[in-house]
């Protein structure tokens, strides 16, 4: 899980954009995957397994926050707890229209910038491979769009 | 097609947030060797439930203590069926439960969420038959309960000899079915309906 903390934490950004939800997340996240550890057979890749855990668990946190507006815009003020600053402006662009996007096209994004091929994030998200990538091209025109306007 | 020069670089913009300072291990949690903890959704679900069968015992507890104190066989028997009923739904319960702390976490996502739309959906199923079920017997014991203790009469048989207001009684318990129904909704609205929605927004949102 250390070895992920970096992926896990921009996706706890992007689900939860407040300074004590991302702790919260942190907390449940770690609880989660060590709970289920147990269950955990070789059959899927550890980081694909790890990334299921922590995408159902940020999916089953926004639900208890449903009534809170998920998506935001750009303007968006940025959330307490981070410092933009130490962030790019291109990675804080970045960041914002990735929050415009349903809950569900954010996680594929995430999982395709950080590197995951298409196979790997179908077995993450149970959808297809074909799919994936169908979405995944759909996905960055939009955000090509919003970026470049 | 080729792409705009001006094009925005995704992936070098994703590299660059990696946080400065990888987050520590959270001071908080404590890792437990038990058995899988459930997601926060359906912690939130097994409190409702555990709240169900709570209720259900507390009502049970007072039917047995009205069974031991009256003379009424009417009652009587009509408390053994709302006893009976309850232990069916109690036992009902359990394994509607079971199946909600079991599912896997480790799921793919779309799997994940048709379990848990269809554990949900499982009992709302439940919740709408028992409650058609529960309402009309629980309102006929009351009606018999309040007319015995209304008429200060020792037996309830008394109230059969009336055929005008056993008549009224029923035709209220009857007149009242539309509010029970609506009440069911409105507690399933207040409960469960908002993750059911969310949880089908994100199977849309898949695809």
């Amino acid at each position: 899980m250390q070895s992920h903390r970096g992926l896990l934490h921009k996706l706890i950004r992007l689900y939860c954009p407040r300074g004590e939800e991302a702790d919260d997340a942190w907390n449940e996240i770690y609880l989660q995957v060590h709970g289920a550890l147990e269950r955990f057979r070789g059959d899927a890749q550890a980081s694909t397994w790890l990334y299921r855990v922590a995408l159902n668990t940020l999916l089953t946190m926004q639900r208890k926050a449903y009534r809170r507006p998920a998506t935001v815009g750009v303007e968006a003020a940025p959330e307490p707890g981070h410092d933009p600053e130490a962030r790019s402006d291109a990675a804080e662009r970045l960041h914002h229209v990735l929050m415009r996007l349903n809950e569900a096209d954010r996680a594929l994004i995430a999982l395709h910038l950080e590197g995951f091929r298409a196979e790997e994030i179908s077995e993450t998200l149970g959808i297809t491979a074909n799919h994936v990538n169908v979405k995944v091209h759909r996905i960055k025109k939009q955000l090509q769009q919003w970026l470049n306007p | 097609m080729a792409q705009p020069l001006s094009e925005f670089d995704l992936e070098g913009a994703w590299k660059s947030a990696e946080p400065a300072e990888a987050p520590a291990r959270p001071a908080a949690a404590t890792p437990h060797a038990g058995p899988t903890m459930p997601a926060p959704l359906v912690r939130s679900a097994l409190r409702r439930q555990y709240a169900g069968i709570a209720f259900s015992l507390v009502i049970t507890a007072f039917y047995l203590y009205v069974l031991a104190v009256t003379p009424s066989w009417i009652l009587r028997g009509g408390i053994l069926v709302l006893v009976a009923f309850n232990t069916a739904v109690t036992l009902r319960m359990i394994p509607l439960v079971r199946r909600l702390r079991q599912v896997r976490m480790d799921q793919p996502i779309r799997q994940f969420a048709e379990q848990l739309l269809l554990e949900f959906r499982d009992w709302h199923r439940f919740q709408t038959y028992w409650a058609g079920i529960a309402f009309p017997v629980s309102a006929m014991t009351g009606f018999f309960l309040g007319g015995t203790i209304g008429a200060q009469e020792p037996d309830a048989s008394v109230l059969l000899m009336k055929p005008k207001l056993l008549l009224t009684g029923l035709g209220v318990t009857l007149a009242m079915m539309p509010l029970v129904v609506r009440l069911s909704r409105w507690m399933w609205k207040h409960s469960y309906q908002k993750d059911v929605n969310s949880l089908e927004t994100w199977l849309n949102d898949l695809g």
